[in-house]
């Protein structure tokens, strides 16, 4: 007897807009955005300064096997922090909009549209993250090696080399920042909205 | 009267019970409501703090899920939604305006009020044109490029209202809309949303512990512990309230 609802016209969130609203929470939000980069900056760097020297010796003094299996570790056990550090941090990030995301859903955001606000959010941080890791790594690399290996060898490694370590640094730190901020974001999409209004944060 | 009169009510509430368990108790948010709001009219719930008014406005937006008991909008029964109807219903059918006014905080006026529109597909331009008219409606086109925190209680509160009507819906949920107004501010939004009730014949309902709220009601439904104790039409209120008076 009670009839079914007739959903005439579609529910959208285009990409352009979620983009949109991404930057303005991330330019906003920008002190909450740098705690989530700087575990990523940091580790990045590292990544980078060993990839530079790496490659500074092999074209200065045809080394191969320069790096120590030590500095392995280390490099691993920097991308462990930073990555525990990203999922806590993005965790908080939710919590501080809770009643935000009640809101959206209540405008008629679906699940998706939350998960892919928050993971696109992130895959920016990741990779904007992964650009300035890549600076510092540089710099780090020209003064720790200054007095050792001297500047000059770093002239020696071709463009190649260079653009090969950005790339990479930009794809881990990117792909390192959409995993592990996927559980918090995935927690984001489900919440209820009835449960999420009535949050006071 | 048949199938016809039924198409005057666009909510009907039959049973609905929303229970909490606390531990080893139950908390009974709402035990067994029923009521039928009419196509256009104001309707003000009226309860003291914790009497279910939040629950009911949960329940009746499609919020959450009732213990037992249905919630029937425009005859369809909304606990055999979809999660893509669900956001639909939320998005077209049902404007949501709430006590702390709950703008999007990095977006302006202005887009704030855009924003249920790209949900529902509006077009840019008709966008456009739909949010500058309500802006101007509530007296905010002035301020379209202000963040939230530039504005004032009351001032948020018009651009939360302009948003719920954005999608031209055919239900307005508004929870304690005036709670965190002064008292001249509180009348403006009340008034506001009365003026919108009759020009645009939008229902509109109300949880509201402001008796303020008294004066434009079509009817007053009187919720004390999660139990509706009775709805009256404003006339019967007055009554009333000149009775005791005198
Ligand atoms: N998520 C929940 N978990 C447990 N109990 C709840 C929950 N939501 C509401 N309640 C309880 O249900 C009852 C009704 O709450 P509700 O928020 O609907 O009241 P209200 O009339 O809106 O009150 P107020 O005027 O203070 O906003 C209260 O006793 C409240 O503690
Ligand atoms: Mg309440």
């Amino acid at each position: 007897m009670k009839k079914q609802i007739i959903t005439e016209g579609k529910i959208y969130f285009p990409l352009s807009e979620t983009l949109k609203l991404v930057i303005e929470n991330i330019m906003k939000r920008l002190t909450r955005a740098l705690l989530t980069m700087s575990g990523i900056v940091l580790s990045i760097a590292f990544y980078t300064t060993l990839m530079l020297t790496a490659s500074a010796l092999k074209y200065t003094l045809g080394a191969q096997q320069v790096i120590s299996e030590y500095y392995w570790w280390m490099l691993f056990l920097a991308f462990l922090v930073s990555a525990t550090g990203i999922t806590n941090s993005v965790l908080m990030a939710v919590a501080e909009r809770v009643r935000e995301i009640g809101t959206l859903k209540c405008l008629g955001a679906m699940d998706k549209h939350i998960l892919e606000m928050f993971i696109l959010e992130n895959a920016f941080i990741g990779a904007i993250g992964g650009v300035v890791g890549f600076i510092v790594g540089i710099i780090a690399a020209i003064v720790l090696n200054a007095s050792t290996i001297g500047i000059s060898s770093f002239f020696a490694i071709p463009g190649i080399e260079f653009l090969k370590a950005l790339l990479s640094s930009i794809l881990i730190s990117t792909v390192l920042s959409v995993v592990m901020s996927s559980y918090p974001a995935y927690r984001a999409a489900k919440l209820q909205p009835a449960e999420a209004l009535r949050s006071v944060a | 009267m048949g199938g016809e009169a039924s198409y005057a009510y666009t909510v009907e509430v039959e049973g609905l019970k929303k229970y909490y368990k606390m531990g080893n108790t139950i908390v009974k948010a709402l035990d067994g409501i029923n009521m039928k709001i009419y196509r256009g009219e104001y309707l003000s719930i009226m309860g003291p703090s914790g009497s279910g008014k939040t629950t009911l406005f949960n329940m009746i937006g499609g919020l959450d899920r009732p213990t037992a008991g249905k919630v029937f909008i425009d005859e369809v029964d909304i606990a055999q939604l979809d999660a893509y109807e669900l956001a639909w219903l939320r998005a077209r059918k049902i404007g949501y305006i709430f006590q702390t006014f709950n703008l999007i905080p990095v977006m302006t006026a202005y887009e704030n009020v855009v924003l249920p529109m790209i949900f529902a597909g509006v077009e840019a331009e008709e966008r456009r044109r739909r949010a500058l008219e309500l802006l101007d409606r509530v007296g905010l086109l002035k301020f379209k490029d202000h963040k939230p925190y530039e504005l004032s209680g009351g001032q948020q509160q018009r651009v939360a209202i302009a948003r719920a009507l954005a999608n031209n819906p055919a239900i307005v949920l508004a929870d304690e809309p005036t709670g965190n107004l002064d008292l001249e501010t509180g009348m403006e939004i009340i008034k506001l949303l009365k003026e919108l009730n009759e020009e645009r014949e939008v229902t509109i309902i109300t949880a509201t512990h402001d008796i303020k709220m008294l004066a434009v009601s079509d009817r007053i439904a009187w919720l004390r512990d999660g139990k509706i104790q009775r709805i009256e039409k404003r006339s019967e209120v007055r009554f009333k309230v000149y009775k005791v008076e005198g």
